[in-house]
């Protein structure tokens, strides 16, 4: 009975905030909602695989990803009410905040309980749409434009997967319809043609949500445009989204012999994105769109990590739940760093480490983390996958993976060290940060930790069965 | 007579690739919709009765009147009458359009070889169809004119559901069409910001974001 409960729950506490107008009721519900994504996935790994009405399941093919949007919501409400308090929203801006967000969450968990790839379709188009107003949310001229190319690329993106989800019903007509299990159970018998025609289609649609190269180019906009909060969520969790449903497709290519076709497409969206961010991150002046070039980086190296295959796809989803925790920890004490200094320049921001501890030391920790450094868990992902390379005899891939991952590491460090270092400018402001401005993050990066020392064989066994 | 009304729907496009017009885009989408509604009454007695009068719904109220009412109100709201200065000059415009239309015949001529299960001739339309509408998509400076490609490629996807004879479940069905409405909302609502805060909604515009490497 999880399931019904948690999709009909945002719906139903959507309508009556409208009328209530008051902002501890909204609260409530958000924290409501969060505990309730929680306890959900607790129940389903306990209880273990539950169905409803043939469109939905959870089991443990997606309980990592339901897992991620819980901890991420979790996190992200503490620094919503900050921002929220600190910007002094009007009430309805308050109400359109909190009511994007339960749709948000509410399409984004229900893209990874169908099992229809129809239906998920169906999910991730409302996700550009419940998260539209959140990037508007500043409603300066450079929101209006971000929100403009987030909205019109990703839908163009949406309707060319759907073309490849019609080319993938043509290869299965006869056979089966559009459910994960049937498509991979009876993949032999799917039209060879057809299926591998509709998959370019599939990465190129899901793959502009998933902010991968070349159909990146909404992500820095949206990203840095959004309230922090928000940019955690989007990078914490709404890329995974789309990913979740471009492995499945993948799932049904492998199981058809096709892997070899569908794991190129995966390589060059994975060295693109790498490429582009590498090339992006050595220029970048706004510490946001810095935080949003490195999610299209690790998106690329997660297409990687599957492309490879073996050891490669557990090394792809435990960095995709590394990356979640380190992006989202930094992005809201981005937020916290953009409230202290008046800006978001790079150039405008120093001596972090003077002005504010608790925020310097989470955005140099948080940086280590993300940068794969020992002991967080990025740096197993990346080991594991540069030996898949390795085991594979794929030297000329390693190589240029490697270069790559430095050039970005750069990047990242260049900025990071200038924002941490140095003397902070007088107009920034001194006051101690508050608890809940810095906690949810310490706690993430934590976890994180403890995760890259001794993962428990619970939270291994998620991540494996991610993969399959 | 279905062929008829299948080279009609394309000829209506090809005449777009010529045009600037936004009251022709308009006209043309709507007169999309409604030759899809009539593909779909020729399928009477083929689909199940609910997919039926849901299909015949959508293509009739939502496709030939409701999007091109928002389209409308769209142009009154943005006052853009025409497309003045494409990236892409008139001549070149027609010259790619007809190739890509000519071209759709090859592919109608391709698949009647590769799979008798799919109407070759809708097939072949609806994909010159996706690609005069990405064409119109990328060459076009106005935003609105970008919203007409993107509604055309809706109308596109409509006619390859028909040709291929793909039939996706009901709530599926129900929620691409709520989420397509929602969307033109929201196109509705943000071109509308964009107006006001530009004075002319071009792509030209919004270029205060972009990155140096």
């Amino acid at each position: 009975m999880m399931i019904p409960i948690l999709l009909v729950f945002p719906l139903l506490a959507a309508v009556p905030l409208f009328t209530l107008r008051s902002r501890q009721a909204e609260r409530s519900v958000l924290i409501a909602h969060a505990l309730l994504t929680a306890g959900a996935v607790l129940y389903w790994a306990v209880a273990g695989p539950e169905e409803f009405i043939g469109y939905f399941r959870a089991d443990t093919g997606n309980l990592l990803f339901l897992a991620l949007i819980a901890t991420v919501y979790i996190a992200v409400i503490p620094a919503s009410y900050r921002y929220l308090e600190r910007e002094k929203v009007s009430e309805l801006w308050h109400r359109i905040y909190v009511v994007s967000m339960l749709l948000f969450v509410f399409s984004m968990t229900g893209a990874i309980l169908a099992s229809n790839l129809g239906l998920f379709w169906v999910f991730i188009e409302a996700t550009t749409l419940a998260s539209a107003p959140f990037i508007y949310f500043e409603r300066h001229e450079s929101s209006l434009e971000a929100t403009w190319k987030y909205v019109f690329i990703c839908s163009v993106g949406i309707a060319i997967a759907f073309i490849g989800i019609l080319f993938l019903a043509l290869s299965a007509k006869g056979v089966c319809d559009l459910f994960y299990t049937d498509l991979i159970r009876n993949a032999p018998q799917l039209g060879r043609f057809w299926l591998l025609f509709s998959f370019p289609f599939i990465v190129v649609g899901l793959g502009t949500k998933a902010g991968v190269a070349p159909m990146h180019s909404w992500l820095p906009d949206a990203h840095s445009e959004a309230p922090s909060p928000v940019s955690a969520f989007l990078s914490g969790m709404l890329l995974n989204t789309a990913l979740y449903g471009l492995y499945r497709v993948f799932q049904v290519l492998d199981a058809a012999g096709l892997r070899r076709e569908a794991a190129i497409f995966f390589l060059i969206c994975g060295f693109a994105s790498l490429l582009i961010s590498a090339v992006y991150l050595a220029g970048a002046t706004n510490f946001k769109r810095l935080l949003a070039y490195s999610s299209i980086e690790n998106m690329g190296i997660i297409f990687i990590g599957v492309a490879l295959g073996g050891a490669g796809i557990f090394a792809a989803f435990l960095h995709l739940m590394a990356h979640s925790f380190a992006k989202t920890t930094l992005f809201i004490t981005a937020g916290n760093i953009a409230h202290r200094f008046g800006t978001k320049d790079i150039a405008g921001v120093s001596g972090l480490r003077e002005a504010d501890r608790p925020t310097g030391a989470l955005w140099g920790i948080g940086f280590a983390a993300l940068a794969g450094l020992p002991p967080f868990p990025i740096f197993i992902s990346e080991f594991l996958i540069a030996r898949e390379m390795v085991t594979q005899g794929r030297f000329g891939l390693l190589a240029a993976f490697l270069l790559l991952v430095t050039l970005v590491l750069y990047g990242m460090a260049r900025a990071a060290f200038k924002m941490y270092l140095g003397t902070a400018p007088e107009t920034a402001k001194r006051e101690p940060p508050r608890l809940i401005e810095w906690l949810p993050q310490a706690i993430l990066l934590l976890i994180l930790c403890i995760l890259g020392v001794a993962m428990p064989d619970a939270i291994r066994h998620i991540i494996t069965a991610a993969g399959f | 007579m279905s062929q008829i009304l299948t080279i009609l729907f394309g000829v209506g496009i090809l005449y777009l690739a010529l045009t600037s017009r936004m009251r022709t885009y308009i006209q043309v989408i709507a007169l999309q919709g409604f030759i899809l509604f009539l593909l779909i009454v020729r399928d009477f007695g083929h689909i199940d009765w609910f997919t039926f009068f849901f299909l015949a719904f959508e293509t009739l109220a939502f496709k030939t009147i409701i999007v091109p009412v928002m389209l409308w109100r769209i142009v009154e709201r943005t006052h853009v009458a025409r497309e003045a200065d494409p990236n892409i000059p008139q001549f070149g415009s027609i010259v790619i359009g007809t190739i890509v239309f000519l071209s759709g015949f090859a592919v109608t001529d391709w698949v009647s070889r590769t799979d008798p299960s799919v109407d070759a001739l809708a097939f072949g339309i609806a994909v010159s169809t996706l690609i005069i509408a990405f064409f119109i998509i990328l060459s076009r400076k106005k935003l609105i004119t970008q919203v007409m490609g993107y509604m055309l490629m809706q109308n596109a996807v409509a006619l390859l559901m028909i040709a291929m004879a793909v039939e996706l479940p009901l709530l599926v069905n129900l929620g691409v069409l709520l989420d397509i409405f929602t969307l033109m909302f929201l196109f509705l609502l943000f071109l509308g910001k964009l107006h006001s805060t530009y004075e002319e909604t071009s792509r030209e515009k919004l270029t205060s974001l972009r990155d140096q490497p």
